[in-house]
């Protein structure tokens, strides 16, 4: 028994100091190549920063060539990071550059390593490069990868990637739910006036998380788009408004409707303040106030007085509507208010009242 | 049973425990390089700056419960103001103080009093009056009467329309980062997100010029000292919610859920941040009911 313990104990002895050993020799190695990072960097920084700072001139003699693994990474790290803040010819040119020197083979070789760091970096990196090549191998480990941050890595790589295929793969990815909707609506959001048709489709389609997004995106995403793109949406929107079978799904597109400045969608925004569920109520004051729809007046006014009759009200609606009614009616009368909630929502009008700058009637 | 038999006993009883214990540090110190190794390599990987550019990231109310804190709360206040945080409310709620910690805020801020309807979703103390700032659109000031810490909080949470709610001390510094680094998990991986925790580090002698961190000091009182060992080896918990007539915790650990019904799924979050040690930190006063009982 005695013996038995001494030699854990000292296993453990030995464990530890090699733990310890080991900690101290990989600090080391880290500060050397630390240091030949540093060294690297110094020298070919200045040779990207001219190479892309003059237009239609070719890569100089350092950035060409066979060029060993650590001079390659930091050729590829200086690129991903300007490949990020540049657009336009730049940008196009480092594209090229990368695709032509072998660096976009190399990471879509990365995006099978069994590290998953490994491939979470090559992921990035290809988002970074803009590299339309890298897409399919995106999509792949978007819903495929077993890793989430890699998962996440290769969502937001699809987003940085200027293709119309993007838009698709990342709207595919959205039902499977391996990746937070949140973050394939904000690549969606980025791949901007790429995504914007596939988006106004998705506002249709069968699963419910993808209508949501898409709504929700569509209203984001849909300012700066063509007459006809905006006639198209604007007319999904309204029938997603109306006949939805999911409440988010007709509050979202409600919200859509206000950020696109459709004032035609009177009837629809009208129709929402009856609803039955509250999140499409408050979505339809809300649009009823961006969208200046001063006939509904009346209507907001129902519909604070029914929310207020409730057992609990929901006071964020309420107080919504009663924003809303302050903006839109000619006459702030309270005795528009139902008798038995009048004075249950005489604090809320008079808050509104006052954040309109309008007196209410006494 | 000779003594050297009992001698020979504890011996091996010592060794016994100085192996499981050492065994079990092992283990933490395997486990603890494994996730750093990958915390370090999802650092590479993550693009910070997405949240800051973002329609879609979400809103933070932080509340700020002061008690007679009119010494520090102004610098409090502009520490909160320098979040970088695209879309974050500043909600000060002055739980009845005795002090001037109201009139030093309506002084810095220059505070107005509006018309505000409170919608009482969670039965707090009655609120006084509600102010906003007329030169920093993002303050909000609740005047309210004294019902201790946790009261307050609610009240925070009654008034904050936001996404997310994150609770911190009057008197506490919040690195400037802290809202964006603790909205992250909320976004990457919102099924199953509630809370975050974050760093909690003792301020007690560093040196702070308008709310930020100039220079990190060691407290040169013993007893921060010990907090400050005390806060390194706590661990980020999940805590249970405040009730209303609860004495708020000594450190304010407590996260307070934000009901589901009023903002569709509730979140909770806590940032990281500096917070004054012993001495500098007390607790509110007990609710009425408390101190009669």
């Amino acid at each position: 028994m005695l013996h038995l313990a001494i030699i854990i104990t000292l296993l453990l002895f030995v464990v530890i100091v090699m733990l310890v050993g080991t900690l101290i020799f990989r600090r080391v190695l880290i500060g050397q190549e630390e240091a030949r990072q540093h060294a690297l960097y110094a020298e070919l920084r200045p040779l990207v920063v001219g190479w892309l700072g003059e237009p239609d001139r070719l890569p100089p003699e350092g950035l060409i060539g066979s060029m060993d693994r650590r001079r390659r990474d930091v050729v590829a790290r200086l690129l991903a990071r300007y490949g990020t803040m540049l657009r336009g010819e730049s940008r196009q040119r480092i594209i090229d550059y990368v695709a032509d020197q072998g660096f976009v083979e190399a990471l879509v070789q990365d995006l099978r390593s069994w590290r998953s760091w490994r491939r979470g970096r090559a992921a990035r990196a290809l988002g970074d490069f803009g590299s339309a090549r890298a897409v399919r191998h995106l999509s792949g480990l978007v819903v495929g990868d077993r890793d989430p941050s890699v998962r996440l890595a290769a969502t937001r790589a699809l987003g940085r990637i200027d293709d119309y295929k993007s838009a698709a793969a990342l709207l595919i990815a959205l039902p499977t739910n391996r990746v937070p909707a949140g973050v394939v609506a904000q690549s969606l959001l980025d791949l901007g006036p790429h995504a914007f048709r596939a988006l106004v489709s998705a506002c249709s389609d069968e699963d419910v998380v993808a209508r949501r997004t898409a709504c929700r995106l569509v209203g984001l995403a849909g300012t700066g788009s063509s007459p006809d793109g905006m006639r198209a949406a604007r007319t999904v929107l309204q029938a997603r408004a109306l006949d939805d079978r999911d409440a988010e799904v007709r509050a979202a597109a409600l919200r859509a409707l206000a950020l696109l400045g459709d004032t035609t969608s009177e009837d629809v925004v009208r129709s929402a303040l009856t609803a039955e569920d509250p999140a499409v109520r408050h979505a339809g004051a809300d649009a009823a106030r961006a969208l200046y729809l001063r006939a509904l007046a009346p209507d907001l006014i129902d519909a604070l007085a029914r929310e207020l009759a409730t057992d609990r009200p929901h006071w964020r609606l309420v107080r919504s509507a009663a924003h809303a009614w302050a903006q839109l009616a000619e006459d702030l009368d309270p005795r528009s208010v139902p008798e038995p909630v009048r004075d249950r929502a005489l604090p809320f009008l008079r808050e509104a009242a006052a954040g309109a700058d309008r007196e209410l009637r006494t | 049973m000779s003594i050297s038999d009992v001698v020979f006993g504890f011996n091996v009883f010592v060794l016994a425990y100085f192996i499981v214990l050492n065994s079990s540090y092992l283990v933490l110190l395997y486990s603890a390089g494994r996730e750093l190794f990958g915390f370090m390599h999802r650092a590479r990987i993550e693009t910070p700056d997405e949240l800051m550019r973002s329609p879609l990231t979400p809103s933070v109310g932080v509340i700020a419960p002061a008690w007679n804190e009119e010494a520090g709360v102004v610098d409090s206040v502009r520490s909160l103001l320098a979040l970088e945080y695209p879309d974050a409310r500043i909600i000060v709620v002055n739980d009845g103080s005795s002090d001037d910690t109201l009139a030093r805020l309506v002084e810095a801020f220059d505070l107005e009093r509006v018309e505000y309807a409170y919608a009482e979703e969670i039965p707090t103390q009655p609120l006084l009056d509600l102010y906003r700032s007329r030169t920093e659109s993002r303050v909000v000031v609740a005047d309210k009467q004294n019902g201790g810490k946790a009261d307050a909080i609610n009240c925070g949470i009654n008034i904050a329309e936001t996404d997310l709610v994150c609770v911190i001390d009057a008197d506490s510094v919040l690195d400037a980062s802290a809202l964006a680094t603790s909205a992250r998990p909320f976004v990457d991986d919102p099924d199953r997100v509630v809370a975050v925790g974050g760093i909690v580090r003792i301020i007690n002698d560093c040196v702070v010029e308008r709310g930020f961190v100039q220079e990190v000091r060691l407290p040169r009182a013993h007893l921060a000292r010990i907090q400050v060992m005390e806060y390194l080896r706590r661990l980020p918990r999940r805590t249970q919610r405040l009730e209303p007539d609860q004495r708020a915790a000594h450190h304010q650990r407590r996260l307070r859920r934000v009901p589901a019904r009023r903002r569709g799924g509730g979140r909770w979050l806590r940032p990281t941040h500096a917070r004054r040690g012993h001495g500098a930190d007390r607790p509110h006063a007990p609710p009425p009911a408390a101190r009669a009982a």
